[in-house]
């Protein structure tokens, strides 16, 4: 088996509870893998792209997304995501509290690899985590 | 009295005269034997007239000024005496005692040849005995009626035959025309009265115009009757006795006799051929043609119209039964009312109410010569409240020579049609009243005349002139008014109601003067003949302005209370949501903080668990205040729902202790509402029973059962209960009976029972002593076709 590359975690958050959150189960975990954090969409952007002075985010790399951040909302973000040729074929997570019927459809039309609701934020972190272990062990990241 | 004598008729007087004379001629006869002067007792030698017979006379006389005095008692008590006179002397006659009464009063100074001085000669007592017969008839109550006339004519026939027969006997000299007992006859003076009597009767009966008389003298009816009765009496004579043998009371005169029975033969014959001719005469003039009228009287009879006929002073002689009726007499006799008992007997007024004045009343304008033509008159019987309205039509009936014979008038009851008349105009005086107190105007378009005529509050609404309006103006008139924006679609509801003739409906504005309009309803008929043509059209229109505006500010206000019920809905949702993240932000806050600290004091382990607590309640409370704010949001969609399986899931997710046993009652049945809704409701029952039960050992109990279109529910349970005075209280938002943290309630279970049920547009009670025998919820919820009402449109 090839040695895999390492997967990159960008974690589109506004709220650091979140941030520490996650941070907290991927150390519980176990988890080595890199997490850069965006604070909104256009962070996040300015972060795959490498503009505005920023590194350029290593490939491959798995998103996971908040829906309601300020300046550049996730749904806002998906939409640039997909229009952009380079980052189009990213593999996005969304992670909310909204449990909306309509953000669900509208994240799953831009192409979401899931819709995960943050319920209880004690837990989720930590089954979202294991979640992503598992898959970025599994799935395939596209090429590039 | 005086005022008797005053209402007297020309046959009154000729009979009160006539009676005057024969009770004087009566005098005269007591005098004569008191004072024992002859001439006064007889006049033929042989034949004096008694003193009982003067006697008699005078009480007879007595006994017709009571019959022209209408004094029945009067007339009774003299003819009673009388026949008792005549009978007593009959009796004697006929079994030969001598009462005494024969000189009772007088001692006999002439006649004493005869058998039984001072006695009354049979043919006397007769007559005596046949007027008091007719007396007692006249003065029956029914004396009018035509029989009882009859009778008592036919009686007094009789009489003047016998007083003829006995003047003839004294002309001719034949004692047995006159004398017709032994040696006593009746006395010229007698013969004489009583042919007065008979004449003055039948001379008022002349008068009164009980009788045709076409042209004939007035003595004719007087002579006809006496010719009749003579016909009879002579033929009896004739017969009785060939050459009246048996009645020759003086065989010694027996060849003079013969000689005078010749003469006394050929002066009856005589008079026979005179009534025979008489009576040819009578018929010829159609006097006796009266007693073939049956047909006529039999239509009278039986004619619902009443009849009256009217003699020429204005008495009224006859009465058809439906007269009787009308007038409200006894339906016997020929309802002979005298003219001068007319103002003492009735009351009269005219149409309008006005008392009406005698010689205004239709019998004085025809006797007079008038022509009556629909008189109407309320009249009221004196002293009685019997009263009645009739239409009176009338024409005096003029002889050959142009005076008035009679007159008729014919009476039309219309009391009932009067009183339907005044019930009529009462009604409508009391609509008038209530269309004008309610603001309502009434119309009548006649289709073919195109024109429109209303009442006054409709002008007004239409700014039309009232006078012009309720003659009539046409319709295009009226549409002028209308808001332009409404002409049309009044217009056409217009054509239609025509065309189907049907109602019409429909609400429009009408301008007014000043520029403003007024809204109005307008409601109407059309009314077809037999044939579907549409005749008339009528309606009321109601302003209705107040309502609409009324209407209109309603539906502002209830949209802005939709929209702020909506905002404050919203504000829940999105309050409670947001709500939630910063909480989650700080349950894990505090959860971490739990994990990281190892070291922590007891104190500070415990204000951890506080916080934890709080944070359950705050999360619950937005839970609720979520559930809460979508119950005004989501559809309620209706679904086939087993309750068995939803009480078994509730069941389930409550988990309820085990000292408390939830469980159903009776068949739980399967039923097609909104389920969803349904559940939350009978959890939050029956999680509020498990909750607040306080005993070791308790019950929660579910039943349901349909009632036609709804079913309806108990929860009930045997815990504390709750006390009445907080049985509304605990529908309220965030209310709760207990410390929070003695029961962690959010106070919110209730109210979104309460908002769900409600929905449903039913009601949910509460039954509860509160005094530890527990509590009881009950509500209806629909099912199927019932629910389908309550899924209005949401504004989710």
């Amino acid at each position: 088996m090839l040695e895999r590359r390492t997967a990159h975690l960008l974690h589109v958050e506004d709220d650091d509870l979140c941030i520490m959150g996650l941070l907290r189960a991927f150390k519980s975990a176990k988890i080595a893998n890199p997490i850069s954090f965006a604070h909104d969409g256009i962070d996040a952007l300015e972060m795959l792209r490498g503009t505005n002075g920023r590194g350029r985010l290593p490939r491959p790399y798995l998103i996971l997304l908040d829906l309601n951040m300020p300046r550049m909302g996730g749904v806002e973000f998906l939409e640039e995501l997909r229009r952009d040729e380079d980052l189009k074929q990213s593999i996005v997570f969304v992670m909310t509290t909204s449990g909306a019927d309509k953000d669900k459809i509208k994240a799953y039309d831009l192409g979401v690899a899931g819709y995960i609701l943050k319920t209880n934020p004690a837990n989720v972190f930590l089954e979202a985590t294991a979640l992503l272990d598992v898959y970025w062990r599994v799935v395939e990241f596209p090429p590039g | 009295m005086i005022e008797a004598f005053r209402r007297f008729s020309t046959a009154d007087w000729i009979v009160a005269g006539t009676a005057l004379f024969i009770i004087g001629n009566g005098a005269s006869v007591c005098i004569g034997w008191w004072l024992r002067i002859p001439l006064l007792v007889q006049l033929a030698p042989d034949a004096p007239t008694h003193f009982n017979t003067g006697l008699n006379f005078i009480l007879l006389g007595i006994g017709e000024l009571g019959l022209v005095l209408r004094r029945r008692s009067v007339v009774m008590a003299m003819a009673g005496v009388v026949t008792c006179f005549a009978i007593a002397e009959l009796a004697e006659y006929a079994l030969g005692f001598n009462l005494g009464i024969d000189t009772l009063f007088a001692k006999p100074f002439v006649g004493f040849d005869a058998l039984h001085p001072g006695r009354m000669s049979g043919n006397t007592i007769a007559c005596f005995l046949l007027v008091c017969g007719a007396q007692v008839l006249m003065s029956s109550p029914d004396a009018d009626a035509g029989s009882t006339t009859t009778a008592a004519v036919v009686l007094k026939s009789l009489v003047g035959g016998i007083a003829l027969l006995a003047l003839l006997g004294y002309l001719v000299g034949l004692k047995s025309a006159y004398g017709w007992t032994p040696s006593v006859g009746m006395s010229i003076r007698s013969c004489a009265g009583f042919l007065l009597i008979i004449i003055a009767r039948i001379a008022a009966l002349w008068q009164r115009d009980i009788v045709d008389k076409p042209g004939l003298p007035d003595w004719f009816l007087p002579f006809l009757t006496i010719s009749v009765a003579s016909i009879a009496i002579g033929l009896v004579w004739i017969f009785a006795s060939p050459v009246a043998r048996p009645f020759m009371l003086d065989p010694l005169y027996a060849g003079v006799a013969h000689r005078r029975s010749i003469a006394m033969m050929l002066s009856i014959g005589a008079l026979i051929v005179l009534g025979t001719v008489s009576v040819l005469v009578a018929r010829h003039k159609g006097v006796l043609a009266r007693v073939s009228e049956k047909k006529l009287s039999s239509v009278l009879e039986h004619m619902s119209e009443g009849v009256m006929l009217i003699d020429a002073k204005g008495n009224a002689f006859y009465q058809n039964p439906a007269s009787l009726r009308i007038h409200g007499l006894e339906t016997r006799g020929t309802g002979f009312i005298r003219n001068e008992d007319l103002p003492i007997s009735w009351k009269c007024w005219d149409d309008q109410g006005r008392p009406l004045a005698l010689e205004e009343w239709p019998l004085s304008r025809v006797t007079r010569g008038e022509r009556v033509q629909n008189q109407v008159l309320r009249a009221r019987r004196c002293g009685t409240e019997f009263e009645f309205f009739a239409n009176y039509n009338g024409s005096p009936i003029y002889d050959d020579n142009g005076n008035i014979a009679l007159s008729f008038v014919t009476i039309e009851d219309i009391t009932e049609r009067r009183q339907a008349e005044r019930e009529v105009r009462v009604t409508q005086a009391r609509l008038k009243s209530t269309l004008e107190a309610s603001s309502v105007g009434t119309w009548t378009w006649y289709l073919g005349s195109e024109r429109l005529i209303a009442d006054e509050f409709t002008a007004r609404m239409f700014s039309v002139p009232a006078g012009a309006a309720a003659q009539g103006l046409p319709v295009a008139v009226y549409l002028q008014v209308v808001h332009e924006e409404d002409r049309a679609r009044v217009a056409g509801a217009l054509g239609r109601a025509i065309e189907l003739c049907g109602a019409y409906d429909v609400e429009y504005r009408v301008l007014r003067s000043e520029g403003s309009f007024r809204w109005l309803q307008a409601r109407g008929r059309v009314e077809s003949d037999g044939e579907g043509h549409a005749t008339y059209f009528h309606g009321a229109v109601i302003d209705i302005t107040d309502r609409k505006i009324w209407e209109l500010s309603l539906r502002d206000k209830n949209q802005l209370l939709e929209s702020s019920n909506r905002d404050l809905e919203d504000f829940a949702y999105i309050a409670s949501h947001d709500l939630k993240t910063p909480l989650s932000g700080i349950k894990s806050a505090a959860l971490w903080l739990e994990e990281d600290l190892h070291d922590l004091s007891e104190e500070s382990r415990k204000l951890l668990g506080l916080m934890r607590s709080r944070i359950r309640r705050m999360e619950t409370l937005l839970d609720d205040l979520l559930t809460f704010s979508r119950v005004g949001r989501t559809e309620m969609a209706a679904t086939e729902t087993k309750l068995a399986d939803i009480f078994a899931s509730i069941v389930e997710v409550l988990n309820p202790p085990p000292h408390i046993q939830v469980r159903t009652e009776g068949e739980l049945p399967v039923i097609v509402t909104a389920g969803a809704q349904l559940e939350q409701v009978l959890r939050n029952l029956i999680n509020n029973a498990i909750k607040h039960h306080d005993k070791p050992r308790g019950e929660v109990v579910l039943s349901a059962k349909r009632v036609g279109d709804f079913v309806e529910f108990v929860v009930r349970d045997d815990g504390p209960g709750i006390l009445p005075r907080f049985h509304e209280k605990i529908f309220e938002l965030f209310q709760t009976l207990k410390r929070r943290d003695e029961a962690e309630s959010t106070g919110m279970g209730l109210t979104i029972v309460k908002k769900l049920v409600e929905r449903q547009n039913c009601r949910i009670t509460v039954h509860s002593r509160g005094d530890g025998t527990g509590t009881e919820f009950r509500f209806r919820w629909p099912t199927s076709s019932s629910a389908i009402h309550a899924r209005e449109p949401t504004h989710a």
